[in-house]
């Protein structure tokens, strides 16, 4: 670990030296401008309806098809891009803040403290995900801020825990020791020398959940749970063809397409860098 | 050499292990004035680090009792935790055995001399960074202002105990504790860096309190040395009267066990059998049963510290007899 982060020129060439991690981020990099760059990239309102072009198949006009209400889907597609994209940053940032900073808070107190947060994070654990978003988004009613907000409250145990075994490795460390010998106090420890020190290992898991918080959001949409009609999300989307997945079969099938470049672009990234970070596996590859 | 700046009395610290307390540093006392060089000798496991981080109030609190009184020029401190950790950096500070280890290898090492200064001064993070490229300057480490912006693995060993000392003098400390700072160092690269501690105490008016293992590093920069075995002062005195004198059997088996060049290997002396477990401590004398001059009375007596001549102090029921 200590090798790792203090070479972070060999990181970032291990890193280089993985191609696929390379497209995962130029996937992601345009799945992002895409989404910021809607409104000019798509050809039409995601919401414009025509009746004269219902359920058309893919064509230049359209090139992922229309649905039932004759509205362009790539349009919608890329208006969803914004959607399932900010859900799944915002959540993954909020709860890597929040839960790094407890799994980082029990690490480092332990005791009482580290009892009392990680049988907390326990508890929600061991609900399934999708039965604490269903029940979160069911009492808060759907919308997009409380999907972020249930994708939150599930994130935060997972990161809790992430953060908090380095944590117990960081700080017996000699470096920590000489923290507390030059009198620092605890808060200036944890922001300026343990945090630094764990970062890389929860931006590894967070570029990977960012991928799991947009499947869960697509999940959410299916269910009818996510963002209302008629403002596109992929997930809706693909519910909207699910009734006409005989007839219109695009209707499902471009907005899953979506949704899976989304998330492997995402785990591309966070395969790369759990390989650049990996001492084990750098190992394996200085002898090779 | 009459102002003192640190006074340890009765200092015992104990460890809960199995069940019961045991004390790894019993009654230990001395003095420290500024400007001055006390050096605290012993084999491994004799106490020296623990009654260093006892004073610091370094030790986990669970499972270790700190008894005894530290006054700091002239005050007593080390009950509250809060004020501790104000002094810690500020009026006292403390160097690392081990600079490979003790320096956090991601951040800038310009930033982490500057890191006390912002803690204990309040300096802004501008100023702080600037003072700290003058202490990097005042240790001795060469174009200082773009090594600050390095990381600590473009270091090497003596340049990170200099860096290491150059955080612990930052907010020029009234005692500066050292605990073993050359050991990971080769030779050479010892010499200076005992050079720069000595020339540095002298110039800032400082108590250095320095833990070592080696009669070598003794001889060369401590002014007072004191010998602890089994976590009691065995014997202390000025560094001349010791060297030229020793009274306890233990101080003289550790400088009979000074290699020298104009001997071979195989004469080097050393003393029999180790240091007894924390849980196995004698009765009486902890060096009797290591003792070439032991008689009946060191396995139940305790012997407590005797002045031989003025100021030098051993506790040996053979050499100096009890008190009267």
């Amino acid at each position: 670990m200590s090798a790792t982060s203090a070479s972070s020129g060999g990181l970032v060439q291990t890193f280089n030296r993985n191609k696929l991690s390379w497209v995962g981020i130029v996937l992601f990099m345009v799945l992002c401008l895409i989404a910021i760059f809607a409104p000019f990239v798509a050809p039409y309102g995601p919401i414009d309806q025509s009746v004269m072009t219902r359920m058309r198949p893919p064509s230049m006009e359209h090139l992922f098809g229309t649905d039932a209400f004759g509205r362009d889907q790539f349009s919608r597609a890329v208006y969803g891009a914004r959607i399932s994209l900010s859900v799944g940053v915002v959540s993954v940032f909020l709860g890597m803040s929040v839960g790094g900073l407890l799994g980082v808070l029990a690490g480092y107190f332990g005791k009482r403290i580290d009892t009392v947060i990680m049988r907390s994070m326990d508890v929600l654990l061991s609900f399934p995900t999708l039965i604490t978003g269903i029940v979160i988004v069911a009492l808060l009613g759907p919308s997009l801020t409380n999907v972020i907000v249930a994708i939150t409250v599930t994130l935060i145990p997972k990161f809790a825990r992430i953060a908090r075994a380095p944590t117990l490795a960081v700080k017996e460390r000699a470096y920590i020791e000489a923290c507390r010998a030059m009198g620092f106090s605890h808060a200036r420890i944890i922001l300026f020398h343990i945090v630094p020190n764990i970062l890389t290992e929860i931006l590894v898991m967070a570029s990977l959940w960012t991928a799991n918080a947009i499947m869960i959001e697509a999940g959410f949409a299916f269910l009818g749970l996510g963002v209302r009609p008629p403002t596109p999300t992929w997930g809706g989307m693909i519910r909207e063809g699910f009734e006409h997945i005989f007839q219109a079969p695009w209707m499902s099938i471009f907005p899953g397409l979506c949704i899976l470049l989304a998330v492997l672009s995402l785990n591309l990234i966070g395969d790369g860098l759990r390989d650049a970070l990996d001492p084990r596996l750098k190992q394996v590859r200085d002898m090779g | 050499m009459t102002d003192t700046v640190l006074q340890v009395r009765n200092l015992t610290t104990s460890f809960y292990i199995g069940g019961e307390w045991h004390p790894a540093v019993r009654g230990v006392s001395f003095d420290l004035a500024r400007d001055e060089t006390l050096a605290i000798v012993g084999e491994s496991g004799c106490g020296k680090s623990v009654t260093v981080m006892s004073i610091m109030r370094l030790l986990p609190e669970a499972g270790s009792r700190i008894e005894g009184e530290i006054l700091l020029d002239g005050v007593p401190i080390g009950t509250d935790p809060e004020a501790m950790q104000k002094l810690r950096g500020d009026r006292m500070a403390m160097i690392f055995q081990e600079p490979m280890t003790a320096l956090n290898p991601v951040l800038r090492v310009g930033f982490q001399v500057a890191e006390p200064l912002m803690q204990h001064r309040g300096l802004s993070r501008e100023a702080a960074m600037e003072e700290a490229v003058r202490l990097l300057e005042l240790v001795g480490i060469p174009s200082a202002k773009s090594r600050a912006r390095e990381y600590p693995h473009q270091f090497s060993g003596g340049m990170r105990q200099r860096v290491m000392i150059a955080m612990a003098l930052a907010c020029e400390p009234e005692v500066l504790f050292a605990d073993e700072p050359t050991t990971a160092l080769d030779v050479t690269i010892q010499a200076q860096v005992l050079g720069l501690l000595e020339d540095l105490r002298h110039d800032k008016g400082m108590g250095l309190l320095l833990i070592t293992h080696s009669m070598g590093v003794v001889a060369a920069v401590a002014d007072r040395v004191a010998v602890m075995y089994a976590g009691a002062i065995v014997e202390t005195g000025p560094v001349d009267k010791i060297f030229a004198g020793p009274v306890h059997p233990y101080t003289e088996g550790l400088l009979r066990s000074i290699p020298r060049p104009d001997r071979d290997a195989q004469d080097i002396y050393s003393i029999p059998g180790a240091v007894p477990s924390i849980d196995k401590m004698p009765k009486g004398c902890r060096f009797a049963p290591r003792c070439p001059l032991k008689i009946n009375r060191c396995e139940t007596v305790d012997p407590v510290l005797v002045e031989i001549t003025p100021g030098h102090f051993a506790a040996c029921l053979v050499r100096a007899g009890e008190p009267s």
